[in-house]
C-alpha cells in the first residue's frame, strides 16, 4: 500500500471575503495512506468541506501542493484532472448538487453522458443497494432530502472510484438508511478503497481501523496513535 | 412500453438536459422559424410580384404602385423582426447560460473533460438548431414547388421555385450558423468557470 496515496503539503485556502481574507484551512499537511478511513470533524463552519474540496481537485489551495498517487493535481492538465475528478475521486457533496433537470438513474450516470459505456449495469445496481429502484425516474425536485442525498453517494460510486470522499454522507438520512450508507462506506474500504468522510458525527463512523481527524478554525488535529501523519 | 429514460443513451441524456430550462429555447426556436418562413413567404412574393411588374406591367394595370409599396414595406418589416430575433435569441441563451452555471459547474466537478463539454453544449444547441432548420426547409421547399405549380403557368410570378426556397432558407440558415457561434461561446463561458460557483457557501 501507498503510505503518501493523498499527500497535502502546507496546503492553506483563503476565501476572499471583500477586503479581507477568510482563513478557511490553515497551513495543514497530512499523508493518507491508501486504504485508510479517515472521518474528519470538527464544528461548523470549521472548513471540513473546504478541506475535502482541496484534497478532490475541486478548489485549488491558496498555498500548498496537494498530491494524490504522486502527483501535484493543481499542476495537471486539464484533461488529466478532469480524468481524476471522475476516475479516482467519488464526492458526495453536502449539499448534494444534483443536475435538476436529471432524473435519479441519470444523474448517477452523468459524469458519462459522453461515453460508448454508461456503466448501466453498475447504475441499477447501486439503484437497488440505496433502494432507489422505484424511484429511478424521479427528477431530485420529486426526491426527499434523503433520496437525493443517496443518488448523491451512488453517482459517486459509479466509476468504482479509489478515493471516497463524502461531506456529511448521513447528513439527511433517518438512522436506517444511515447505518445502510456506513455499513457500505466500510465494505467499500474493506475492499481497499480509500474513504474520507466528513461528519458532525464521528462516532456513527468509529470503527476498527477508523481514523479521526479533527478541525477547528483551519487548523487540524490528528489524534494520537493514528497512522495518518502529519507534517512538522 | 419501454421507458427511454431507463435506457439512457446519449442522446437521451442531452435531451433530459434541455428537459426544463431549455425547453423555452426549443419553443422558441421553432417560433422564429416559423416567423421568418412568413416573413420570407411574404418577401419571396414581393420579388416575385416586381419581377413579373418588370416584364409586363400592364397586367397589373393600377396595381403597380400598390405591389411597390407591398414590397418596400415587407422588405423593411422584414429587417426590423430579424433584428428583433436575433436579439431575442441571444438575451434568451444568455440568461440560459446564467441558469445552468451550476449545472455545468457540477458536471465539471464530475469529471466531463473539455472535448465531452464542447460536445455536450454543441449537440444542447444543435439539435434544436437542426430540427427547426429542417422543419424550415422542407416547408420553403414545399411552398416553392406549390407556388410554381398554382402561379407559375398562369401568371408567372416566379421565374422558379428556387427562388422562393433561396429566400426562405437564408434567414434559416443565418439562425443556424448563429446556434453555432452561440454555442461555441456557451462553452467558453461554462469552462472558464470556476468550479468555485457550485461550491459556494449558501
Ligand atoms: N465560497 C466561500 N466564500 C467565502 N467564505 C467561505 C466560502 N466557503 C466557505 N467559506 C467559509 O469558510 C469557512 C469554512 O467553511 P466550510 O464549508 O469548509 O466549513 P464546514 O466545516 O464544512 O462547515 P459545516 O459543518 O457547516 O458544513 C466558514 O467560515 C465559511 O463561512
Ligand atoms: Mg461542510
Amino acid at each position: 500500500m501507498n503510505d503518501d496515496f493523498i499527500k497535502m503539503v502546507e496546503v492553506s485556502k483563503i476565501y476572499k471575503d471583500g477586503n479581507t481574507g477568510l482563513t478557511a484551512v490553515d497551513s495543514a499537511s497530512i499523508n493518507i495512506p491508501q486504504g485508510s478511513m479517515i472521518v474528519i470533524t470538527g464544528p461548523s463552519g470549521s472548513g471540513k468541506s473546504t478541506l475535502l474540496y482541496l484534497i478532490a481537485g475541486l478548489m485549488e489551495p491558496t498555498h500548498g501542493e496537494v498530491f494524490v498517487n504522486g502527483k501535484s493535481i493543481y499542476k495537471l492538465r486539464d484533461s488529466s484532472i478532469s480524468r481524476l475528478r471522475k476516475e479516482t475521486i467519488g464526492f458526495v457533496f453536502q449539499a448534494f448538487n444534483l443536475i435538476p433537470s436529471l432524473s435519479a438513474l441519470e444523474n448517477i450516470i452523468a459524469s458519462r453522458i459522453m461515453d460508448q459505456d454508461k456503466r448501466q449495469k453498475k447504475a441499477f445496481e447501486l439503484l437497488d443497494e440505496m433502494g432507489l429502484t422505484s424511484h429511478k425516474d424521479h427528477l431530485p425536485s420529486e426526491l426527499s432530502g434523503g433520496e437525493q442525498q443517496r443518488v448523491a453517494i451512488a453517482r459517486a460510486l459509479i466509476n468504482d472510484p479509489d478515493i471516497i470522499l463524502a461531506d456529511e454522507p448521513t447528513g439527511n438520512l433517518d438512522s436506517e438508511n444511515g447505518e445502510i450508507i456506513i455499513r457500505i462506506l466500510h465494505e467499500l474500504n474493506s475492499q481497499g478503497k480509500t474513504i474520507i468522510v466528513a461528519t458532525h458525527n464521528p462516532e456513527l463512523f468509529m470503527a476498527e481501523g477508523v481514523q479521526k481527524i479533527s478541525i477547528l478554525d483551519g487548523h487540524i488535529e490528528i489524534d494520537a496513535g493514528a497512522n495518518v501523519y502529519g507534517r512538522e | 412500453m419501454i421507458n427511454e429514460s431507463s435506457h439512457p443513451t446519449t442522446f437521451n441524456l442531452i435531451k433530459s438536459n434541455l428537459r426544463n430550462k431549455n425547453k423555452q429555447i426549443h419553443i422558441l426556436i421553432f417560433c422564429l422559424s416559423i416567423c421568418v418562413f412568413v416573413q420570407s413567404l411574404l418577401i419571396g412574393l414581393s420579388v416575385g410580384i416586381e419581377n413579373e411588374l418588370a416584364q409586363r406591367p400592364e397586367i397589373f394595370d393600377n396595381g403597380v404602385n400598390f405591389f411597390e409599396a407591398v414590397g418596400g414595406w415587407t422588405r423593411t418589416l422584414f429587417g426590423i423582426v430579424s433584428l428583433i430575433i436575433v436579439v431575442t435569441l441571444f438575451t434568451q441563451i444568455l440568461r440560459d447560460i446564467s441558469e445552468r452555471r451550476k449545472d455545468m459547474g457540477i458536471y465539471r466537478a464530475i469529471g466531463l473533460k473539455r472535448k465531452h463539454f464542447l460536445h455536450l453544449t454543441l449537440a444542447e444547441h444543435l439539435i434544436p438548431a437542426s430540427v427547426s432548420f429542417l422543419i424550415g426547409t422542407v416547408l420553403s421547399i414545399l411552398v416553392g414547388l406549390i407556388m410554381d405549380i398554382n402561379f407559375n403557368h398562369e401568371i408567372g410570378i416566379f421565374a422558379s421555385p428556387f427562388s422562393v426556397t433561396v429566400w426562405m432558407l437564408s434567414p434559416l440558415l443565418v439562425i443556424f450558423i448563429s446556434t453555432i457561434i452561440i454555442s461555441n461561446i456557451t462553452f467558453y463561458f461554462f469552462w472558464h468557470l470556476p468550479i468555485e460557483e457550485v461550491l459556494k457557501y449558501e
